[in-house]
């Protein structure tokens, strides 16, 4: 399990960062900026290309959580917050701790390093 | 996920499901329909850079190929300015072609290109669409300039309704073709051919193509459509065409945790000592260390 609990750290994240760089810099770039400008051009490329990148990064968080949570002995409802919270900006990265905390507590010898 | 088989274990239709089975199908629909949408909105994305370039600004053919260049791939429908001589001898019509529901020929002239020197370059143009040679408007003559989509020469595949041949009409006789093979047209025009043909565009008030057309020898002809359009990139419309695919990818995702879900509550509690291990992790429940 403490594997699968490093995975799920390092792919939430990644999927975090990503969706951070996607949301609060690639979309206003690519909206807000005039158009032929040099903003507008690095806007599209950061929405085209880390959109891509972050959808399937997107997908192996989601596996990972779930297995996480499986061997976790994560409720329902715990479950599904953290699923969903990995698609808000800047929520992620509480959820993720939330997360690993929840998880620590629960089973203590995950703690040590 | 309460995993923990329990002492009763539910039947799966128990009332206590349905809700998880009902979220299971709204969840899986959405994604599906998410998904479908995702992929009309990448399909959208081709077909209007497919329009875009068809309608781009026209270049002169010159620019695009020479007359003794092989066909530019990467030129497949765009379209070009074509300057130069009719040579209405050399009219053909082309079999097998319908519009409208209805048999009919495509009627192409060719036409010697302004700069390709002495002797010089022809171009098969095709004018439009005809039901019957022997009505077919006489071949233009004098100089043209006008626009049409640029098309490779078509190879003569052994399919078809043979060779050339001819029909009789009132003013004489006409030259059917089974397709506009340059190898096989050299013999109608005594000049060099182009390893391409135009189609001449359709006019629309918006393009180049309106204003530019004098003597361009569609009227009363039908407008014919270019047979090859330009491909669009294969990266566009790429973003949404995964987004599709990771739509379905969820949709599996959603129903293989319902599926968990449902196996395990309702999986008969197994005997004390198994002390139950659900799948997923069958060697951590002994020992607390794996760390």
């Amino acid at each position: 399990m403490k594997a699968t609990l490093n995975a799920y750290k390092v792919i939430a994240t990644v999927v975090g960062c990503l969706l951070i760089v996607l949301v609060v810099i690639g979309v206003p770039l690519e909206f807000l900026s005039s158009e032929g400008s040099g903003a507008k051009s690095a806007g599209n490329f950061l929405t085209e290309y880390v959109g891509i990148a972050h959808g399937w990064l997107y997908m192996v968080y989601l596996v990972t959580t779930f297995v996480l949570s499986r061997r976790a002995r994560w409720d329902v409802g715990f479950t599904i917050v953290t699923l969903i919270c990995g698609t808000i900006p800047f929520a992620s990265f509480w959820a993720e701790l939330r997360a690993i905390r929840h998880t620590q507590a629960e089973h203590p010898e995950l703690v040590s390093a | 996920m309460s995993t923990a088989p329990r002492a009763s274990a539910l039947r799966p239709w128990s009332p206590r499901l349905w809700g998880a089975h009902a979220a299971m199908v709204v969840v899986v629909a959405a994604a599906i329909a998410l998904g479908l949408w995702q992929y009309s909105v990448s399909h959208q994305h081709k077909v209007d850079q497919v329009a875009k370039l068809a309608h781009a600004t026209p270049r002169p053919l010159t620019d695009v190929m020479g007359g003794n260049d092989a066909f530019p791939g990467d030129h497949v429908g765009r379209p070009v300015v074509v300057t130069g001589t009719w040579l209405g001898d050399g009219t053909v019509f082309v079999s097998g072609h319908s519009h409208a529901g209805r048999k009919g020929y495509w009627v192409a002239t060719p036409m010697k290109v302004d700069g390709t020197g002495t002797p010089g370059s022809a171009i098969y143009v095709v004018r439009g669409w005809t039901a019957d040679p022997a009505t077919a408007p006489a071949a233009p003559t004098g100089t043209a300039r006008l626009v049409g989509w640029l098309e490779p020469g078509q190879q003569d595949d052994a399919v078809g309704d043979g060779s050339t041949g001819s029909a009789s009409g009132g003013g004489g006789s006409a030259t059917v073709v089974p397709d506009l093979d340059m190898a096989a047209l050299i013999d109608q025009v005594h000049t060099d051919l182009f390893s391409a043909y135009v189609v001449g565009a359709d006019h629309q008030s918006d393009w180049p193509a309106d204003a530019m057309p004098v003597n361009d020898g569609s009227q009363g002809l039908a407008d014919v459509a270019a047979p090859a359009l330009p491909k669009a990139d294969a990266t566009t419309g790429l973003r949404n065409f995964l987004y599709a695919i990771e739509w379905w990818l969820f949709a599996v995702f959603g129903f293989y945790v319902w599926w968990r879900y449902v196996r395990d509550v309702t999986r008969p509690a197994p005997p004390a000592d198994a002390e139950g291990t659900p799948e997923g992790d069958p060697q951590e429940q002994p020992v607390p260390s794996d760390a």
